[in-house]
């Protein structure tokens, strides 16, 4: 259904509409994966922006060096362009996944410490640093940005990461671990004293949010095919935060995903 | 300016420990000399990421901020 979706989308709208269409879906897997952080497991985050950095120039950086290689190589063999990048795209998103999930597991380490208030400002403080980073980094383009990054993103690439975020928190939500997670939120006092392991959960909830916001990082980066440091700006935290509030805290796709109902 | 000053406000606050007048003056002044010494030794760039990586090791050392009550405090378990 995604692959005749994505062949009658740009014969039906005008390449404007296409866009907002695009970055709709990478605005859905980022708020979808952010939920996993805020709503599943009520730890504030608000250095979203960060995670998707990584995940962008990770994947760009891949694709650059090694993904075009390979999709020129396929291109070489006669397979047409929209099968040649697959492969390529593909890694090149994992691999950025995987770098910002690494990340996630990185800032979920003091969240084993910090409640609230501090929290979010360890998280935030996460992403500015990111930020800064990227910019005083020469080899990924610094304040001038990456341009050049092979624009394989369409609609069936988006669409696949969208279907893939929501139907794993999905899963996760009617889980024992989604449970666990609810049960965090709820009250991890009690949780703890109930035996669920804290610290392991909550970690978990970091790197999969992570994990995901790195996928769409990737996907933009793929669309736009130029990257600058200040598309990940604090704003763009506090943007993906207004997203999963409009939607509502912890609400999934699900038509039930809170144990009360 | 921007959002800035005021992030870094609330980041002072918390080095020093919220909701203790003599921490967020220690916390401010810690930051802003800090802040200063990034931009004179090392590069002007860093200054905004030097704020939050003192932030991030002070937290962790001491969750509730410099002069912070060391356990039962609001934020911290």
């Amino acid at each position: 259904m995604l692959v005749a979706i994505d062949f009658a989308l740009p014969r039906l709208l005008n390449p404007y509409l296409l866009q907002i269409v695009m970055l709709c879906e990478i605005n859905v897997i980022l708020a979808v994966s952010l939920n996993l952080i805020n709503g599943f497991t009520g730890q504030f985050s608000i250095g979203h922006a960060g995670f998707m950095a990584i995940g962008a120039y990770g994947s760009a950086m891949f694709s650059l060096y090694v993904g075009r290689g390979w999709s020129q190589a396929l291109l070489d063999r006669g397979v047409p362009l929209a099968l040649a990048s697959a492969p390529a795209l593909l890694v090149a998103l994992l691999a950025g996944g995987l770098l910002a999930a690494i990340a996630g597991y990185l800032v979920g380490l003091p969240s084993l410490r910090l409640r609230g208030d501090y929290l979010a400002i360890v998280t935030l403080g996460f992403g500015e640093i990111i930020r800064v980073l990227i910019l005083n980094i020469d080899v990924i383009g610094g304040a001038r940005g990456l341009p050049g990054i092979p624009e394989w993103t369409n609609f069936f690439w988006a669409g696949l990461g969208v279907t893939a975020v929501v139907v794993v928190s999905r899963h996760l939500a009617h889980s024992t671990y989604g449970r666990a997670l609810f049960a965090i939120r709820d009250d991890e006092v009690a949780a703890e004293a109930l035996g669920v392991d804290t610290t392991r959960y909550k970690v978990l909830a970091f790197v999969m949010g992570a994990f995901f916001a790195g996928i769409a990082g990737g996907l933009f980066a793929h669309y736009l095919s130029y990257l600058n440091p200040n598309s990940f700006t604090f704003i763009k935290s506090i943007e993906v935060i207004a997203m999963v509030v409009l939607g509502g805290w912890a609400a999934s796709p699900a038509p039930c995903s809170r144990p009360s109902c | 300016m921007g959002i800035m000053p005021g992030l870094k406000a609330f980041v002072a606050a918390v080095l020093g420990g919220i909701g203790n007048i003599p921490g967020a003056v220690i916390g401010g002044l810690v930051m802003g000399i800090a802040e200063v010494m990034v931009v004179g030794y090392l590069s002007p760039t860093y200054r905004d990421a030097i704020a939050f990586v003192l932030l991030i090791v002070i937290l962790l050392v001491r969750p509730a901020g410099i002069l912070g009550k060391a356990s039962g405090g609001e934020g911290v378990r």
